[in-house]
């Protein structure tokens, strides 16, 4: 109940400085119709050629960048502005003062800055999962409602995955643009996996997981997921959070503060 | 007389990136960082070689066999490596917090000190990009298939696409001096550029229409071009109308930046910085 709060309250500060800067949800949403425009140019040019990407039809794969889509967005407005923070905060010291705070440290990273104007992806990325389940008919409350339970699953797996790079900057003090590897993963993911060679599946699936961050989920999305998949995927998302708070924790206990 | 202004020009040339060379150098850990992000274009090559295992894909009078797939993607990363720009960035930073002011007491234009900035970041990466050029080749079994020539055109026709991408950038980013956002559209530059220039997909393969609009816009001409040099599927007069191209649009850019410039100067100076 006090997380809920503080989120709300976090939420509140951020909004405060968002409003700041009003053209910004002009230039999202902008980037967002553009971007859309050419995923789905791409789409069209590759099936334009051939009936399937690694046994994937052209409804799934609309599916399938709906989804990259809202995690795109997600990542932009809140996992990029939050984690990308955290190198900052070692690097000039601000860490020390978050520390003291009698909130939990990595709730209060994770969750300090949200962007809402960066959001334009969201929207034009359930609008394209939604016409991929209708054109296949497959637009059912249970489908949807799994989709976004699995899209949870896997912006929980990048997350982590981001959170725990993120930390390196307790060793390193500098690690740069870590965000890049978020960027490239998602730009992989709006492939299904399958359409790689059979050695990139296995690393696709297990160590750079965008089996689990976008393919399941539009695969939830289509109707095409039995319940041992759905529930890979969410024990997928659990050991990825462990794995990403025992990191943070790991770190922290090699954390040199900046004052001492 | 011009002589010696020609010699002083290669002067601070060679001064600027020497200095930039060494900035390069320093910050050599965020670079290899920002070369991860840069293996894209081989993650889309392993999955239209895969497409074209069944057999040759084939559009618009070409076709692509899985060994056209692996050089021209790995051009692509090439390319794009080649061209990395942050400049929209730098000016951004430069209107917006008064970082251009010192640059502009300088006996010489900014513009070569931003440039010089990115040429020395791509001579500190070239060994390793050109280490992963060719081992890309090599695994693929395509190495044997580059000629000399083609090789040396290809070189050459990077130096066009570094022009024709650093002044869209270098537009685009000279925007900040009448607006807050100019960095938010630098996302907007690269999907155009590489889904409109064929950095996902060859320009051949677009619907006819589509790709009879793209070839002619400068994004083709950056990525697409090269591309099909390597490949050694353009030659004589489409050789030729493709440099033509990329002059062209070098020439048209350069020009429209300098009148963004200049405009925005007078702003600039207006603001009382």
């Amino acid at each position: 109940m006090r997380s809920l709060r503080l989120i709300l309250l976090f939420l509140r500060n951020s909004l405060q400085v968002e409003m700041e800067y009003r053209a910004n949800l002009l230039a999202s949403l902008l980037t967002a119709l553009f971007s859309g425009a050419l995923s789905i140019l791409t789409l069209l040019g590759i099936f334009g050629r051939t009936a399937e990407i690694g046994g994937w039809d052209l409804p799934r794969m609309i599916a399938l960048v709906g989804v990259s889509m809202i995690i795109e967005g997600l990542i932009d407005c809140w996992l990029y502005p939050s984690l990308n923070a955290i190198t900052e905060y070692v690097r000039q010291g601000e860490l020390d003062l978050l520390l003291i705070r009698p909130i939990n440290s990595q709730f209060m990273v994770s969750f300090r800055n949200i962007r809402i104007w960066f959001a334009g992806n969201v929207v034009l990325g359930i609008l394209a999962i939604l016409y991929g389940m209708q054109a296949q008919h497959v637009l059912t409350f249970g489908h949807l409602a799994l989709c976004f339970l699995l899209i949870g699953a896997g912006i929980a797996i990048l997350y982590s995955i981001w959170l725990a790079a993120a930390t390196l900057a307790f060793w390193f003090t500098k690690v740069g643009e870590v965000s890049i590897i978020a960027y490239t993963l998602m730009e992989t993911g709006r492939f299904p996996v399958s359409a790689y060679p059979a050695w990139a599946r296995f690393a696709l699936t297990y160590v750079l997981p965008i089996a689990f961050i976008t393919n399941v989920p539009a695969e939830a999305a289509m109707g095409r997921l039995n319940w041992p998949g759905a529930a890979l995927g969410l024990c997928a998302a659990a050991i990825a959070l462990a794995f990403g708070n025992f990191f943070w924790r790991f770190g922290l206990s090699r954390y040199s503060s900046a004052s001492s | 007389m011009k002589g010696a202004r020609l010699l002083h020009a290669m002067r601070i040339w060679r001064q600027l990136l020497v200095q930039y060379c060494a900035v390069a150098m320093t910050y050599r850990v965020q670079s290899a960082i920002w070369m991860l992000g840069g293996l894209m274009p081989i993650a889309i090559m392993l999955i239209w070689v895969e497409l074209a295992a069944k057999g040759p894909i084939s559009g618009n009078g070409t076709s692509y066999d899985r060994h056209d797939f692996a050089i021209y993607f790995m051009a692509m990363y090439l390319v794009r490596q080649a061209t990395v720009m942050w400049s929209v960035l730098i000016l951004d930073r430069g209107i917006r917090r008064g970082e251009l002011a010192p640059l502009l007491l300088r006996p010489m234009p900014p513009i070569w000190a931003h440039m010089a900035e990115h040429l020395g970041e791509i001579v500190i990466r070239l060994p390793i990009l050109l280490g992963v050029f060719v081992l890309g080749l090599v695994l693929t079994d395509t190495l044997g298939q580059l000629t000399v020539a083609n090789t040396a055109l290809f070189a050459l026709s990077l130096v066009g696409a570094w022009l024709i991408f650093f002044f869209i950038h270098y537009c685009v980013g000279l925007l900040a001096f009448w607006m807050e956002g100019a960095l938010s559209l630098e996302p907007l530059i690269w999907y155009f550029s590489v889904i409109l220039g064929g950095g996902a997909i060859p320009i051949d393969l677009f619907p006819a229409v589509i790709r009879d609009i793209l070839t002619w816009l400068p994004f083709a001409a950056m990525l697409d071009f090269p591309g099909q040099i390597l490949l050694a599927k353009i030659g004589g007069a489409a050789l030729l109308l493709g440099f033509a191209k990329q002059i062209g649009w070098v020439i048209a850019l350069s020009l429209l930046r300098q009148k963004i410039w200049r405009a925005g100067l007078k702003r600039f100076s207006a603001v009382g910085a």
